[in-house]
C-alpha cells in the first residue's frame, strides 16, 4: 500500500458526520443561548466598517505590503513629477520634484525620448526660476544668486540636449532622398508629442526647429542676464 | 493548501463580525465547522454522545472567548476552533475524572455511508477500508492519531496544524511522515494475519 492509497482511504473518514437532526437541534439551542448573552445583528454601517478594516488587515500581509510598496514606488517614479509640477524653485518641496524628475527619466528606456524629456524638464525648471525671480517681492539676494546659478545649469542642460540630438538630425538631412518635398525629418521617429520637439529641419506642423530652439535658449539667457526675468520666461514658454 | 487572499479576507471579516457579537455570523461558523469539529472530537474520545456534548460545549466556549474579547490568539478562525476543541477535551476529562480511552468501535452508532451511489462493490470496499482504518486508528499514539485526523481527514494545512498543536512546522512534517508509516504498518500486519 502506498502513502497515496492510504491518504485516499483516510479521506473516506470524512463520511463520519453527526446526525443532521442533532446538528439542527444543537444549532437552535446555541442560537437561543447566544441570543440571551448579548448577541446582536450587525448594522449596515458596522458591516461596511468591518469590511473596510478586513481589507486593510488582509493587505497588511508581508507579501501584499511589499507588492503595494513596489506599486507606490513605481507609481511615484513614473507620475510623481506630475504631482509635484506646481512646486516652485524657492519652495522646500522642490527637491522632491527634482528627485521625481530624475526617477521619471530613469524609467524611460529610449535614449532620444529620455533626452527630450530631460530637456523639457530643464526648460520648465528654467521658466519656473524666471517666474520666481520676476516676482518683485522676492528680494533675497542669496536665493537670487542660487537660482541664477540653477537657471544657468538648466539652460546648459537644454543646450546639451539640443547638441546631442542635432548630430543624427543633420546626418539625416545630408542623406539625399527621393521622396516628395513634404517629407519630415525628425530627431526621433518616436517623438513624444508632449516633450520638447527638436527636429533637424522645419516640420509640417511648425514645431520648433533645432536652430530656433538654440536661438530661443540663447535669447532667454541673454534676457535673464539683463534681469528681464519675465521676458526670459515668455521666451522659454515658446519652447513648449 | 495555503489560504488564498479571498479566504484571508473572509476570515478577517468573520473574526471582526464575531468580535462585534454578530449571532448570524456565529451560526454560519457553526454550520461551516460543526461537522469537522465533531469528527475531530470523535476521533479523540471515540464515543458519539460525548463527541456531541463536547462539540456543543466547544462552540459555546468559542462564543465566550469572543464575549471576553480574547479572539486574537489565532491567525485563522479554524485554528482557534481546533485549539479550543483540544483544551476543552482535556478540561472535560480532568473535570469528570474519566480516563481518556479511545475505541472507535461504537456498535450503537455504526457509520452510515451515503446510499446515493449505485456502485455497490465500491461501497463495500469503502466500508471495508473505513472499518479497517477505524479499528487501527485507536492503536496509534495519541499525537499520531491527532495529526492524521487534522491533516488527512479534516484537511488543515501545515501552518494551521502547527498553530493548533503548538509544534513547529518541521515537527509537524516529521510527525505526519511517522504517523502515516505507523498506520500503514498496522494495516499491513492486519492484512497479513487475514
Amino acid at each position: 500500500m502506498t502513502d497515496r492509497d492510504l491518504i485516499k482511504k483516510l479521506g473516506n473518514l470524512k463520511e463520519i458526520k453527526p446526525d443532521s437532526s442533532w446538528l439542527k437541534a444543537n444549532r437552535d439551542s446555541l442560537y437561543t443561548q447566544i441570543s440571551n448573552s448579548g448577541a446582536t445583528e450587525t448594522s449596515v454601517w458596522s458591516a461596511f466598517v468591518i469590511n473596510f478594516k478586513s481589507v486593510l488587515k488582509t493587505a497588511s500581509a508581508p507579501a501584499i505590503s511589499f507588492a503595494a510598496l513596489m506599486l507606490i514606488l513605481l507609481g511615484t517614479s513614473a507620475y510623481g513629477h506630475l504631482l509635484l509640477a506646481r512646486t516652485k524653485p524657492n519652495q522646500s518641496l522642490y527637491i522632491a520634484r527634482e528627485i521625481s524628475e530624475k526617477a521619471k527619466l530613469t524609467t524611460i528606456l529610449n535614449t532620444v525620448e529620455r533626452e527630450q524629456m530631460a530637456s523639457k524638464f530643464a526648460a520648465n525648471n528654467a521658466q519656473d526660476i524666471t517666474n520666481v525671480l520676476a516676482d518683485p517681492s522676492f528680494k533675497n539676494e542669496q536665493e537670487i544668486a542660487k537660482l541664477s546659478d540653477k537657471f544657468n545649469q538648466e539652460i546648459k542642460t537644454v543646450q546639451n540636449t539640443v547638441a546631442k540630438v542635432q548630430q543624427p538630425a543633420v546626418q539625416k538631412i545630408d542623406t539625399p532622398t527621393t521622396t516628395n518635398s513634404d517629407e519630415v525629418f525628425s530627431a526621433s521617429n518616436e517623438k513624444d508629442n508632449v516633450g520638447l520637439s527638436i527636429a533637424g529641419i522645419e516640420t509640417q506642423e511648425g514645431t520648433t526647429t533645432i536652430s530656433t530652439t538654440t536661438k530661443l535658449v540663447e535669447e532667454a539667457q541673454s534676457l535673464f542676464n539683463e534681469k528681464k526675468y519675465k521676458e526670459a520666461g515668455e521666451v522659454l514658454n515658446k519652447l513648449k | 493548501m495555503p489560504q488564498t487572499l479571498a479566504q484571508k479576507f473572509k476570515d478577517k471579516q468573520t473574526i471582526s463580525r464575531l468580535k462585534n457579537k454578530d449571532k448570524e455570523v456565529f451560526i454560519k461558523v457553526y454550520d461551516d465547522f460543526a461537522g469537522d469539529i465533531y469528527r475531530f472530537v470523535y476521533f479523540k474520545v471515540g464515543h458519539v454522545e460525548e463527541a456531541k456534548d463536547l462539540t456543543s460545549m466547544i462552540f459555546l466556549k468559542t462564543w465566550n472567548h469572543i464575549q471576553n474579547n480574547s479572539l486574537t490568539s489565532s491567525s485563522t478562525l479554524r485554528a482557534l476552533l481546533y485549539k479550543i476543541a483540544r483544551t476543552s477535551i482535556v478540561d472535560y476529562y480532568r473535570e469528570t475524572g474519566n480516563k481518556l480511552e479511545v475505541s472507535l468501535d461504537d456498535e450503537d452508532h455504526p457509520i452510515d455511508l451515503p446510499d446515493d451511489n449505485t456502485d455497490l462493490e465500491g461501497d463495500m470496499d469503502r466500508a471495508s477500508d473505513l472499518a479497517s482504518i477505524k479499528s487501527k486508528l485507536p492503536l496509534l499514539k495519541e499525537e499520531y492519531r491527532e495529526i492524521i485526523v487534522l491533516k488527512f481527514v479534516n484537511d488543515l494545512d501545515i501552518d494551521e496544524i502547527s498553530e493548533v498543536t503548538g509544534k513547529t512546522k518541521g515537527n509537524v512534517r516529521v510527525l505526519l511522515h511517522r504517523s502515516l508509516a505507523a498506520l500503514k504498518d498496522l494495516l499491513e500486519e492486519d492484512q497479513k494475519s487475514k
